[in-house]
């Protein structure tokens, strides 16, 4: 029993370990002197932060990550949660399709929903821009919001809702003093999950992106250039925003989390 | 509701119209909150992939697009050696990629569920969750700086003597280890919920019924967490076979895959007719690998056809 104990700990250690390595390479580089990711570790210095914090295009593009991000999870948010909410309050076997359908962008590759995004904004003659950045977002966003605030109505009491009924509460009281507390766990889950997958997406972005680029995309444009210590710096800096998230989405809605995921 | 049928009482009638009445207003609501997401889903799904097919009929020219009834860009697409091989890369490469993130991920997910480390499962699964979601293309950038001449093995291995190795990067087999390092967490999540709902008492009453650690295994566990096992690989079979920055970065020639050439028509090369009747094909024959998994799981005895 000790034995299987030790095999199993050994393997799961190993196996975050590959899974951390390159992402904390990154950051660990993007605080060394010499500006080459290579051994031995130089001297510890701020430079590439501040490098990269004085360039205009960089700090335009966390700009555009920003509000493209939160767009999208205020979008998400509630275009799901109604969905989410109708599809509690009345059973209908379209609910089923509707579910499929939502859930279907996340089955094709990206490259795919890119292409066929851009080819439909061609043929209607809409100029790329943020906005069609925010709606190739939504595509792969939405089902996960969907997914966690449906997970929620399925393990609530209906109950609740009838009695603030019975008590003679009208449609909208209830729905703002009884269901919507009960479901304000996952609905700000969703949308900081949304939040955190519209910051590190890049190949729907590449297609629907005009004028304004996200980090990713910055990120990508300066790989193609080579190797160079800004890109790790910047990278740690959506890396840390992302953390950062995920442990506010964690802190905010506690086990929710993986009761979103466990269900989706 | 219940009342509705049985009307004794006086107010019977009144009930009844009250209650098809409140059904109608509910099924309007239903209609209305359903309504943003259906036409979000149709005007920014639905339609989008119908004009991308539209276009795989269509003709380019150096400088403009137009649909109608060509067949040709089909029919190189269904002939042509090279795009067959980039196909045949494409599958293979997301085979072997779904696989392997499965039988990497399935252990993890079983020690913090059924396995001696079921105690710690929120944070190990939580150190997951923070992989998944840092960012695709830096993570690819790591890996490109990993493998690189200069890069931290090749400086390691050199620092015992031996390298640098430059065949560590751009060849197919860094693309298949960038994307199983990208894609595990993707196969954790999945496996982790079935093994999640799996009652331990039934893994204990195999034991107790004289049943081996892998006859347990072959013949409880792994049938009962099937569902997350076809997702897990499902979804990291199609993200990599249809993934084309990986190659792009780290596959050098002989990595590309047909994700690069479809990426390509839509950029530099600018035939999208020719590109789009690519995507259909690539996402033909990913629904042909995912489907024969299944059939495949099924006949091996994993139930899980829905």
């Amino acid at each position: 029993m000790k034995g299987r104990n030790l095999g199993a700990k050994v393997y799961c250690a190993a196996l975050l370990a590959f899974l951390f390595a390159p992402t904390a390479t990154i950051v660990l580089f993007a605080f060394e002197s010499s500006g080459r990711a290579t051994l031995p570790y130089g001297g510890f210095t701020l430079d590439w932060f501040r490098q990269v914090l004085d360039d205009a295009l960089v700090v335009r593009a966390f700009r555009t990550s920003a509000v493209v991000g939160l767009a999208t999870a205020v979008l998400a948010v509630v275009i799901g949660t109604l969905a989410a909410y109708a599809m509690h309050r009345y059973r209908s076997r379209a609910s089923g399709v509707v579910v499929s359908t939502a859930t279907l962008p996340l089955a094709f590759p990206y490259l795919v929903l890119g292409i066929s995004l851009l080819s439909m904004f061609r043929v209607l003659g809409i100029r790329l821009s943020t906005t069609t950045i925010v709606i190739g977002h939504l595509l792969i966003t939405l089902p996960v919001v969907l997914a966690t605030v449906n997970a929620r109505f399925a393990s609530f009491d209906p109950a609740l809702e009838e009695a603030s009924r019975d008590l003679g509460a009208p449609p909208w009281r209830t729905f703002t003093s009884v269901t919507f507390p009960l479901i304000r766990p996952s609905v700000i889950g969703g949308g900081l999950l949304a939040l955190a997958l519209s910051l590190e997406e890049f190949i729907v972005t590449l297609f629907t992106t005009g004028g304004e680029s996200t980090v990713p995309v910055v990120i990508w444009g300066q790989m193609r250039r080579g190797v160079s210590p800004t890109v790790n710096a910047i990278s740690s800096l959506l890396l840390g925003a992302t953390v950062l998230l995920v442990l506010l989405t964690r802190r905010l809605t506690g086990a929710s989390l993986s009761a979103g995921r466990r269900s989706g | 509701m219940s009342h509705t049928t049985s009307s004794t009482s006086t107010g019977g009638a009144e009930t009844a119209s009250y209650a098809v009445r409140h059904q109608r207003v509910a099924r309007r609501w239903y209609a209305v909150g359903l309504s943003p997401l259906v036409v979000f889903l149709a005007v920014f799904f639905v339609t989008p992939f119908v004009i991308l097919f539209l276009y795989s009929f269509g003709r380019s020219s150096i400088v403009s697009l137009s649909f109608g009834t060509n067949t040709d860009n089909w029919s190189t697409v269904l002939t042509d050696g090279f795009y067959r091989t980039l196909l045949q890369r494409s599958v293979v490469t997301g085979a072997l990629v779904g696989l392997a993130s499965v039988v990497l991920a399935f252990p993890f997910a079983y020690a913090i569920t059924l396995g001696p480390l079921r105690r710690r499962a929120e944070p190990l699964l939580f150190a997951v969750l923070i992989t998944l979601f840092s960012a695709y293309v830096v993570r690819i950038y790591a890996w490109r700086t990993l493998l690189g001449r200069n890069g931290i093995i090749n400086e390691g291995l050199d620092a015992v003597g031996l390298g640098p190795y430059d065949f560590l990067l751009f060849n197919h087999a860094a693309v298949v280890l960038t994307l199983i390092n990208v894609l595990i967490p993707m196969a954790v999540l999945p496996i982790y919920s079935s093994l999640a709902q799996i009652d331990p008492a039934l893994v204990e009453a195999a034991r107790d019924a004289g049943a081996g650690p892998i006859r347990t295994l072959t013949a409880v566990t792994i049938p009962l967490a099937s569902r997350g096992i076809n997702a897990s690989f499902a979804l990291c079979f199609l993200i990599a076979a249809g993934d084309y920055v990986t190659p792009q970065f780290v596959g050098g020639i002989d990595g590309q895959m047909l994700g690069n050439v479809i990426a390509e028509q839509f950029g530099t090369a600018f035939n999208w007719p020719l590109g789009s009747a690519l995507a259909f094909l690539l996402v033909a024959a990913m629904a042909l690998v995912v489907g024969a998994w299944l059939v495949l799981m099924h006949l091996v005895g994993f139930r899980t056809l829905p």
